[in-house]
């Protein structure tokens, strides 16, 4: 047949709902929380600071409640930031790559392989010692649309750029 | 072929016009007055403090003239342009040099400009973009003009082996039979719209007048500040006078201050858009569409319709009246520059927006839509979050001050909520097998539409509410220009990221 021109069911084309999903290494969720708890330590230890050197201690007990407001804040978040992690995932098809976030606002970003313009890696120094990887795939739709994909075992990150790499070339030089 | 021109070399490093001289020496001026020309005002001041003798003035005066045109003289003798392997190269600066590169296939496009100097001495500004995170651009400000065609003809003859495109035989039939044609010959141009001073009046009638008078307030109040501050005027006294003459009979004096306004700022606005758009036309050519424009400055910009990511049309409540559309194409584009190359139309019929359409997406590409509404939990959760509560939230806040007269802010929550269901009764999302447009607006009418095969990439996203009322938000994004539909139903949201992942997966056509 010369010509083929199949009538598409929209029903019949794969979806990215009820995908089997890859879970992110939850060191990476260790790397989260160590640098959130750095930032809360540092801030601390700055107002303490200050109130030493102003020598002034009659705002100590505002302090306190703020401070301890704020603490109760910051434990909901990291055990948000738990939840949310745990239910990270990415799924690699044969044309796209699928990432889905979120627990109560949840998404799911695809990005086709015939539309990433370049992908690297990218290591922090924690990530580094835990021997974890970050993948961010380009596409030209602007930052919003670039995929970051952190948490990922350097040997599986670096495995997964190849073979978007390889991916980019095809459709490049097809 | 009558003429014989010989293959300009341009992998030889060669400077611009020498017409490029005057041309910096105008620009160097420019720039000193611009940027320093309130420094002017106490040199003037010290000049006449010192008393200088009528020669010393003169000599003075040459001094400067000789460094500006010397500096302009060397400017131009160590500024060149060529090409090496696959890369256009400008090297320039008298003190520091610096050299940039860029590749062919970053080139995206490729522009000609002329203001009414250029014009007289023949030479026009090639302006070459570039897209991708590389911000570079290159302005070649005195290149003759048939040198500057014969030069943007070899980048894109040269762009086009770098990278070739889908339809490679038709690009070589196009260059080979190019060389045997006049360059201007080939390029054979449809015009599709061009604007009448007619078209211009009726354009600057309906502009956004709000603007103008922010702009032109901006402006005096700019040059009124500086001025102020280099010769430490005090005129404060003398404006509280003055405000103080209009507190006492402000309510007349407002409405004739309106009035005014509305005049000087109609005057403005229809000044502005005769001179910049001024013999507007927009042309069909061989690969694309090109707009040429301006009174004072003659401006070219193009692109090829490949380029094209997506486009968008709308109206105003004046421009209704006329029948008129801003029309806008997207190029590729990286986002912080992506501004600067929308190719914007000032004002269009609606035929010309059909033709336009049938022009860049096909005469079948946007037919057999489908249509959908968002969800009518939109008008409610809208309305909650941007009429009733801030509201509600600043009748309360304002209460402590203003006591009863804090309920007028309740005013807000019926006024947001007519908006809110008139922006939902035109909201409209219509699928085509190959296009995407949406209809939105308020007070106005405004489209955006979008090849699907041109989606870098497609999220389906959710919030608490959404997913109890089985709602969800889709984004696209593109290198133009990113859509966004909320409200709208799960499974809507969910067919249409799989149905555009199968277009986009399965088409083979560069996107750009």
């Amino acid at each position: 047949m010369l010509f083929e021109n199949q009538q598409i069911e929209i029903h019949e084309l794969p979806s990215t709902e009820d995908l089997d999903f890859q879970k992110l290494d939850a060191r990476y969720l260790t790397i989260k929380i160590i640098n959130h708890l750095v930032f809360f330590v540092v801030v601390m230890l700055a107002v303490g600071f200050f109130l030493l050197l102003e020598n002034d201690f009659s705002w100590t007990p505002t302090l306190m409640i703020f401070m301890s407001v704020w603490g109760l804040i910051y434990v909901g978040t990291l055990l948000y930031m738990r939840k949310e992690f745990l239910l990270r995932g990415y799924v690699l098809r044969k044309h796209d790559i699928v990432y889905r976030k979120g627990w109560l606002w949840t998404s799911i970003v695809v990005v086709p392989f015939n539309r990433i313009q370049h992908c690297e890696l990218s290591q922090g120094p924690l990530e580094k010692s835990y021997k974890l990887a970050k993948l961010n795939i380009f596409t030209a739709g602007g930052q919003s649309s670039d995929l970051k994909l952190p948490g990922l075992k350097k040997e599986e990150a670096a495995s997964i750029k190849e073979f978007l790499l390889n991916q980019i070339n095809e459709h490049n030089y097809a | 072929m009558n003429t014989i021109t010989p293959d300009p070399d341009f992998s030889l490093p060669s400077r611009q016009s020498r017409a490029a001289i005057v041309i910096f020496v105008l620009k160097f001026v420019n720039n000193t007055f611009r940027k320093g020309w309130a420094a002017l005002v106490p040199i003037f001041i010290a000049l006449r403090k010192f008393s200088l003798e009528d020669w010393q003035i003169y000599l003075l005066a040459t001094v400067i003239v000789l460094i500006y045109i010397s500096f302009s003289y060397l400017s131009y003798q160590r500024f060149y342009y060529y090409i090496m392997g696959d890369e256009i190269i400008i090297e320039e600066g008298v003190l520091y040099r610096t050299k940039t590169s860029l590749p062919f296939d970053k080139v995206q496009t490729i522009n000609f400009k002329q203001n009414i100097l250029q014009q007289v001495l023949g030479v026009l500004t090639l302006q070459i973009d570039s897209a991708g995170s590389s911000k570079q651009e290159i302005n070649l400000e005195a290149l003759k003009e048939n040198r500057a065609k014969q030069f943007r003809d070899y980048i894109l003859d040269r762009k086009e082996k770098v990278a070739p495109s889908g339809t490679l035989e038709k690009r070589i039939a196009e260059s080979g039979s190019d060389r045997e044609e006049d360059v201007d010959e080939k390029r054979k141009e449809k015009t599709l719209l061009h604007l009448k001073p007619i078209d211009l009046i009726k354009i600057g009638i309906s502009q956004n007048h709000l603007r103008s008078i922010a702009i032109f307030g901006a402006f005096v109040w700019n040059t009124y500040a500086q001025l102020k501050e280099q010769l430490d005027f005090d005129e404060d006294e003398k404006i509280d006078q003055l405000t103080g003459i209009i507190g006492s009979e402000w309510l007349g004096r407002l409405g004739l201050l309106i009035a005014v306004a509305l005049i000087l700022s109609l005057i403005v606005s229809l000044g502005i858009t005769f001179f910049r758009n001024f013999n507007f036309r927009l042309t069909e050519t061989s690969d694309g569409i090109k707009k040429r424009y301006g009174l004072m400055e003659r401006h070219e910009q193009s692109t090829t319709l490949r380029k094209i990511q997506s486009i968008s049309w709308g109206d105003n409540l004046i421009k209704k009246i006329f029948g008129l559309f801003v029309f806008r194409m997207y190029p590729a584009a990286s986002n912080e520059l992506s501004r600067k190359k929308t190719i914007s139309v000032p004002g269009s019929y609606q035929k010309h927006v059909n033709a336009l359409i049938d022009l860049i997406f096909g005469e079948q590409a946007a037919v057999d839509y489908s249509r959908h509404r968002m969800s009518k939990f939109f008008i409610q959760r809208t309305t909650l979050f941007f009429g009733l509560l801030p509201a509600v939230l600043l009748a309360i806040v304002t209460y402590f001050f203003w006591g009863p007269y804090s309920a007028f802010f309740l005013l807000w929550f019926p006024l947001a909520l007519a908006a809110t269901i008139v922006y939902y009764k035109k909201w409209m999302l219509y699928i085509s097998e190959e296009v995407v447009r949406i209809q939105y607006g308020v007070f106005s009418h405004q489209n955006k539409m979008i090849r699907l095969s041109k989606v870098q990439a497609v999220r389906l996203s959710q919030s608490p509410f959404q997913k109890r009322k089985n709602l969800a938000a889709l984004d696209l994004y593109s290198a133009g220009r990113n859509f966004s539909f909320s409200y709208i139903s799960y499974e809507l949201a969910l067919q249409l990221q799989n149905y555009i992942l199968y277009k986009v997966e399965s088409s083979t056509d560069k996107w750009m």
